[in-house]
């Protein structure tokens, strides 16, 4: 089969393919190139602002007469929902801090677990050879408090008695005086014998 | 009459002509079937079929676990973070069945985790990467540690994600980042006559970038779609489809040509204010590389980067050529640091399908020791 540069007479769409492929290859190289011009770059800045400047109004338009629409038809506007869904994220933050924290604690509960057995069963086992201290401690304490018992029965004793001596002495205090005499009376003053004389004759 | 093959100058055998041109109507024939299928939306291309579960949703960012499928001995322990650009989806990771970096890190035994960011709506038209890098993704990273009960991870970031990524383990380095691996990532905006189109394009001069977000709020993803085809417009616009008709016939490549071209037009809007950011203070500014970028009250410094690094490049990538990627090696205080220039485009050296066989074991050799 005789082939040339990849040419086949035998097969003619294959021939147009490897034609076609070969016209875009070029096409391929040159756009390539063409894009990376000052020129291309000043053309798409150029094509974006026309967008722009052709839609601005139409979407001006559009955003108002939907805001006038929402509102009567008393419904939120686009911005109060994006103001919601920013406040929205802004909790589930603190719920993921919260959460988080939750899992923590839990995960150092789940590893300290066995940790806070075993301090417990010491503390326990200390707590049990400490009771048999605090036995002899008692017993010692049993005595004072029979001491104590004794002294108080005492001290009550010494209060009976100074109570009683006392009460005699009291009782001392109340027997009869003999009558005291009440005193001289004055003698009347020169203006009460004179008043006195003035209504005699009444 | 016949014609000798030996004596003429293009031989023309009848015989074999009709012959192809037999099977070229016959061929032309399951083409039209299959076109009328496509046509139709009888044959469509399933994609992202790998089986996940959402742990974690934030917003519209949702942090995603595949289940695991290798044999418990295989797994490693250290989970992987995947995280991708905040243009188009990340199922690319995850493209389609046999075609797939995710189910191919799944079957090695990793514990893998995916970033969705999803669909920014009007609402958050004010989330900068400021916001991706140290708010959302460090949430993902803590919920990541917390389910797999793992406090070392190892990230992958592609395109945007690959800056975020970097972002996020130069402020963050002491969360947990063992490996970091960075594939065809945006960082140094300095040569920017090697940079292809986009430099040009988004000068202030030619591109009113105020003048659109004012309008639109977000970059709409449309826009972004126009932008990347018309940095190959014959190539994207015309070769693409022909390819397609080429093939019509061979299930096989309809297949993936449709899982791609899924992928491809499934485009999410930009956030308005990061969008900003990727104009003006990497593009024009080139902020990342120069140590001139703030966030928290602090500027970026990859010479904070501290994470075992594995830096990918794609060699014929016209999105984010070699120039814009290849620096940040000299730059991070990583000891432990490898680069990869490997043949292939932005998007072809992870979904193409060769990748199976060239970089995704590429990646595994690479991760494998650093993940137990």
């Amino acid at each position: 089969m005789g082939q040339k540069n990849g040419f086949d007479p035998n097969d003619p769409i294959g021939n147009l393919r490897k034609a076609r492929d070969a016209t875009l290859d070029a096409w391929a190289k040159a756009m390539i190139d063409l894009v990376n011009t000052e020129t291309f770059a000043r053309w798409v800045g150029a094509t974006l602002d026309s967008y722009l400047i052709a839609s601005a109004p139409l979407q001006q338009l559009i955003n108002t007469s939907m805001k006038t629409s929402l509102a009567r038809l008393n419904l939120p506007s686009r911005e109060e929902l994006t103001t919601l869904a920013r406040r929205v994220t802004n909790i589930e933050m603190r719920l993921d801090d919260i959460e988080i924290k939750l899992d923590q604690l839990a995960h150092a509960l789940r590893t300290q677990t066995p940790v806070i057995v075993e301090m417990l069963t010491e503390q326990l086992e200390q707590n049990r050879q400490e009771g048999v201290e605090l036995n002899g401690m008692e017993q010692r304490l049993a005595a004072l408090d029979h001491k104590a018992d004794q002294m108080l029965q005492l001290i009550e004793r010494l209060q009976q008695a100074a109570l009683e001596q006392a009460e005699a002495a009291q009782r001392r205090r109340k027997a009869p005086r003999p009558p005291v005499p009440p005193p001289d009376p004055e003698p009347p003053t020169p203006e009460e014998v004179k008043e006195d004389h003035a209504i005699e004759g009444f | 009459m016949t014609t000798s093959p030996e004596t003429t100058l293009f031989p023309v055998d009848p015989a074999t002509v009709a012959k192809n041109l037999y099977a070229e109507v016959e061929r032309l024939g399951k083409a039209y079937e299959m076109g009328v299928k496509i046509a139709t939306g009888k044959q469509r291309a399933k994609v992202a079929q790998t089986p996940k579960e959402a742990i974690w949703t934030l917003n519209k960012t949702t942090l995603y676990r595949y289940y695991p499928q290798a044999p418990a001995e295989k797994r490693k322990r250290v989970p992987l973070l995947l995280v991708f650009a905040l243009i188009n989806k990340p199922y690319i990771f995850d493209l389609r069945p046999g075609n797939s970096f995710v189910e191919y890190m799944v079957q090695q035994g990793y514990n893998v985790y995916l970033i969705d960011w999803g669909a920014p709506g009007p609402e958050d038209a004010h989330l900068t990467f400021e916001d991706y890098a140290l708010e959302y993704l460090p949430r993902a990273v803590r919920r990541m540690q917390m389910h797999s009960g793992q406090h070392d991870f190892s990230m992958l970031g592609w395109c945007i994600g690959a800056t975020l990524s970097a972002i996020y383990a130069a402020m963050r380095p002491d969360d947990g980042l063992r490996n970091l691996i960075l594939l065809t990532a945006p960082i140094d905006f300095s040569n920017k006559d090697a940079m292809g189109p986009f430099p040009k394009w988004l000068k202030e001069e030619y591109f009113n970038l105020d003048a659109i977000l004012e309008q639109t709020g977000n970059y709409p993803g449309e826009m972004i779609d126009v932008g990347s085809k018309l940095l190959k417009p014959v190539e994207n616009l015309i070769g693409n489809y022909l390819r397609l008709l080429d093939n019509l016939d061979d299930p096989k490549i309809v297949e993936s040509w449709q899982a791609m071209n899924t992928w491809v037009s499934d485009g999410v809007p930009f956030a308005g204010a990061a969008y900003r950011q990727l104009v003006v203070d990497l593009y024009r500014e080139n902020r990342l590389m120069n140590g001139t970028w703030i966030m928290r009250g602090r500027p970026v410094n990859l010479g904070d980067i501290k994470a075992s690094l594995l830096n990918i490049i794609a060699r014929q990538d016209h999105i984010v050529p070699p120039c814009q990627s290849e620096t940040i090696l000299d730059r991070v205080s990583s000891t432990d640091k490898h680069q990869i220039i490997m043949p292939g485009g932005h998007i072809g050296i992870m979904a193409g399908s060769g990748a199976r066989r060239g970089l995704w074991p590429q990646i595994d050799a690479w991760l494998a020791d650093r993940s137990i």
